[in-house]
């Protein structure tokens, strides 16, 4: 067998002193190549001036640079001699070759050229790369008997799990769109492999994502054409999550986010529970608040495997539309209190007010809430608070839609003037000046706007208040509104379960 | 509504969904020329990106052009709007709690609650006046669409939630009324003449299914009868519909558990249902049917259409017809009077001795009324056997 398996030494296959504690010669490069078109690509690469920053560590076990591609940032590229026989190329390019074009030419540039190094150390997530690699071998050479590292704490760890979930999805998405026929059994199958895997990445908001993802490859009764669609809305949703997760992990603030709209997305990006005392600290927290509740509703959540019981309340106060909320997990259901509806006004002296958007999540200590007795002023109340400009709400509600991790619904109560059919099929809601929102289901199996339909015939008259979730169709992309509840200074009904 | 137009997230969409290393991306990357302006990064990147680096600025792009969708998203619709008509009266009554024991399970694998507990839930709630919640309504409406004859549950939300609604219900009811199911069983109790009305209404969806009238009206009183079987009863709102019964069911047995039924009510369809008995009887074809002349004596003791219904059935082509006409008129008070000559007529010719000697002890019977003496003897055996 040829000693270079890739073509014959050259002139530069010299060893040069350098402060790297391992000699690289251009030749040696190159029998790393998977193929001689990654090689010329990566001669390219590093003849042109697309590696930024090269860098040695001080140990001499690494070299770092960053590199121009085609991805809206430079891509971290490092070469890690912690084993100087085996040294481990990595990359984020989107490329799936293995070492890729990116790795390849920074060992060429430093075969080439040294002096271009400086000194840089690697980030820390690539010396847990190595440090796990390290442990992992170990293992494997010593068993049981592997010397103990240091323990991390849970954070640490959490940490660690967070960025190599976010690397998976990463690879996952490129591996979506390179390979392309994402609802094929054999891709489904790998895809809730991978889903399963990221069931410790604390990573929820990327998970319930690739789960909707599964669900959507095997849901019935819906088109090609819409399957796909949704298919490329949830993976450009992934995509997004995967941005702010690796933002939000660095402690990087997003250049078109507020800090109220990080805390309010960072507990499902990251899985990051908020405790009362943080809440509190940082402002999230009210006091003396009256509370009505207008709608109660339980939705089971296949994507996050949870039952999700909803009180909406309205702030007799101030007129906003809160939410009481259990997450309760599919397996593990009866630990979890269920959330207790309310038929009567309640008052509670402090509750946290989570971040959010526009309809947002209180909870208060159990036992802080004094429960009213059945009161029509509340009724009245609650009525006399309900929003009348239907552009306003709306405007409000696409003002939230500028955010790409915002929820794409929101909650209003609003006054209906008139509440009517268009055709046999539209049922619409309009306010005083005309403005129109088409009203609509979420559930296949129950239907809201058919309840809305029959307290119309009963309350139509009265300009009743509606209590409505705005959300988007995905596939027609038009605002609609779930009806939740109708309410006249004398009458409520309740219009979903 | 429809789907909004928008060639470049379908150009992006049609690319991600054939996977871009299907080969080279040069069709892409000659529409993501005409992106917008948000876009015009990505979109330059995509443009001069090579084959295996194109999934980046392509999943960006994609990321970019559905919120760019989302900016776009439009409230509003257009067109004529007719006011929901004024009407119905409608509560929410029931406390969470109660609700969801009667609300379907609809997560996998979830532990269903047990029909006896939704059926005294049903019970408790239609005595304490919260069954009728909105909420609750299109559960109940699926109840009664269950096709399955032993479901109980559906059988209390016939029984006892759906009628706790009362008449104003009924238009909801309607497009699933058919003769033999808990629609039926429901709409019945709230009001069977509306319900009857309805059913025997020829609409044109009736008449593209060819559903006639016959077959409904014999699927209706079935269900009425099956439900008076199971612990029901069978009351003076149901005779329209037996009434119908008599005039189109064509079987003997079924018109035979038909007048047996109304004899069964006494008073109550004497009045009404004897007409239609007596029409029935005498016109059911060829000969007349002697199922119905018990029950029609029943109700009609003292009725003189029933008598002369006798009195000419003992002249019918069929014997047992003759033979139950002579023995029941015996059975009649005064007007079976009106029948001697032709009994005396039968008692003397008729090709049968059985309906002869019939015949002729009812003959007796009937003078005996009137003059105790003179009566001829006869073979009581032979009346014994008639009987």
């Amino acid at each position: 067998m040829s000693p270079y398996p890739q073509g014959p030494k050259r002139d530069t296959d010299t060893e040069t002193p350098m402060p790297l504690n391992v000699p690289i010669t251009e030749d040696m490069v190159r029998r790393l190549a998977p193929d001689d078109a990654t090689w010329t690509k990566a001669e390219e690469i590093a003849t042109s001036d697309r590696l930024l920053q090269p860098g040695v560590s001080a140990d001499g076990t690494w070299l770092v640079a960053d590199a121009k591609g085609s991805g809206k940032e430079p891509y971290h590229v490092s070469a890690d001699f912690v084993d100087p026989n085996s040294p481990v190329l990595r990359s984020n390019s989107p490329s799936r070759q293995t070492p890729d074009k990116y790795g390849l030419a920074l060992l060429l540039k430093y075969a080439r050229q040294p002096d271009a190094f400086g000194p840089r150390e690697p980030g820390d997530d690539l010396l847990a790369k190595r440090e796990k690699k390290v442990a992992a071998e170990e293992r494997k050479k010593f068993g049981p008997g592997a010397p103990r590292r240091e323990k991390k704490s849970a954070a640490d760890k959490q940490i660690a799990a967070q960025r190599d979930g976010l690397e998976v999805l990463d690879r996952l998405l490129v591996d979506l769109v390179g390979g392309g026929h994402w609802f094929e059994e054999g891709r489904v199958e790998k895809l809730e492999r991978q889903a399963k895997s990221l069931g410790d990445a604390h990573l929820p908001a990327a998970t319930h994502s690739l789960r909707k993802l599964l669900l959507l490859a095997k849901q019935k009764g819906i088109g090609d054409e819409d399957r796909q669609f949704l298919g490329a809305e949830l993976i450009a949703q992934l995509w997004a999550i995967v941005q702010r997760g690796r933002a939000y992990l660095e402690g990087r603030l997003p250049p078109d986010e507020t800090e109220a709209e990080a805390d309010a997305l960072i507990e499902d990006v990251l899985g990051r529970p908020w405790q009362s005392s943080e809440l509190k600290d940082k402002g999230y927290w009210r006091a003396g608040l009256t509370l009505f509740e207008l709608a109660y509703e339980r939705t089971d959540d296949d994507s996050r495997q949870q039952r999700i019981e909803i009180s909406n309340l309205i702030d007799l106060n101030s007129g906003e539309i809160l939410q009481a909320i259990a997450y309760r997990p599919y397996k593990g259901l009866n630990p979890i209190p269920e959330q207790p509806s309310y038929t009567t006004p309640l008052t509670v002296a402090e509750a946290a007010i989570y971040p959010g958007f526009i309809t947002r999540r209180v909870e208060w200590e159990k036992g802080a809430e004094t429960i009213g007795r059945p009161s029509p002023a509340a009724l009245d109340k609650a009525y006399g608070l309900a929003k009348t400009d239907f552009a306003a709400v709306v405007q409000q509600f696409r003002e939230q839609l500028r955010h790409p991790l915002a929820p794409h619904d929101a909650d209003f109560l609003i006054r209906a003037e008139h509440i009517g059919k268009i055709g046999d099929r539209q049922v619409v809601l309009e306010d005083a000046t005309g403005n129109r929102i088409e009203a609509a289901d979420r559930r296949k199996d129950y239907s809201n706007v058919g309840n809305l339909v029959r307290a119309a015939a009963m309350l139509g008259r009265e300009r009743p208040a509606v209590l409505v979730r705005l959300f988007v169709q995905p596939v027609t992309n038009a605002i609609v509104a779930l009806p939740l509840a109708a309410l006249t200074p004398k009458h409520h009904l309740r219009l979903g379960l | 509504m429809a789907k909004e137009k928008d060639p470049l997230l379908e150009a992006l969409i049609a690319a991600a969904a054939a996977g871009v290393d299907a080969g080279p991306a040069t069709e892409l990357k000659g529409k993501v020329a005409t992106a917008p302006s948000e876009l015009a990064d990505a979109a330059g990147r995509l443009r001069a990106a090579e084959d295996d680096e194109a999934p980046a600025p392509l999943l960006e792009l994609l990321a970019g052009a559905f919120h760019a969708r989302l900016q776009r998203a439009e409230a509003g619709v257009k067109g004529n709007l007719e006011v929901v008509a004024e009407g119905g009266h409608w509560s929410t009554p029931m406390s969470a709690e109660n609700l969801y024991l009667l609300v379907p399970e609809t997560r996998p694998f979830a532990k269903k609650v047990k029909p006896e507990v939704q059926i005294e839930a049903i019970e408790s709630a239609t005595r304490l006046g919260t069954a009728t919640d909105l909420r609750l309504l299109q559960i109940y409406l699926k109840h009664l669409e269950e096709k399955k004859e032993d479901a109980a549950v559906a059988d209390a939300v016939a029984q006892h939630a759906i009628p706790a609604f009362g008449p104003p219900i009924l238009p909801e009811l309607w497009p699933s009324l058919g003769p033999d199911n808990r629609t039926f069983s429901a709409a019945s109790k709230i009001d069977i003449q509306a319900t009857l009305k309805r059913l025997t209404e020829k609409t044109p969806e009736k008449k593209a299914k060819g559903a006639d009238k016959q077959s409904q009206v014999t699927k209706a009183v079935e269900k009425i009868l099956e439900d008076a079987a199971e612990g029901g009863r069978v009351g003076p709102e149901s005779l329209p519909i037996l009434k119908l019964a008599l005039k189109y069911a064509p079987e003997p047995s079924f018109r035979r558990k038909v007048a047996e039924t109304l004899a069964g009510m006494g008073a109550a369809a004497a009045g009404e249902a004897l007409p239609d008995l007596v029409d029935a009887f005498e016109r059911t074809g060829f000969t007349r049917d002697y199922n119905l002349i018990r029950p029609m004596v029943v109700l009609g003791k003292e009725s003189t259409d029933v008598a002369d219904a006798l009195i000419r059935a003992l002249e019918d082509r069929d014997s047992t017809v003759r033979l139950m006409a002579a023995f029941n008129i015996g059975q009649m008070g005064e007007p079976a009077m009106k029948g001697l000559d032709t009994l005396e007529d039968v008692a003397e010719r008729d090709p049968e001795p059985k309906v002869r000697d019939t015949a002729l002890k009812t003959l007796n019977k009937l003078r005996a009324r009137l003059e105790p003496v003179g009566v001829v003897p006869v073979d009581d055996a032979s009346i014994a056997e008639t009987e």
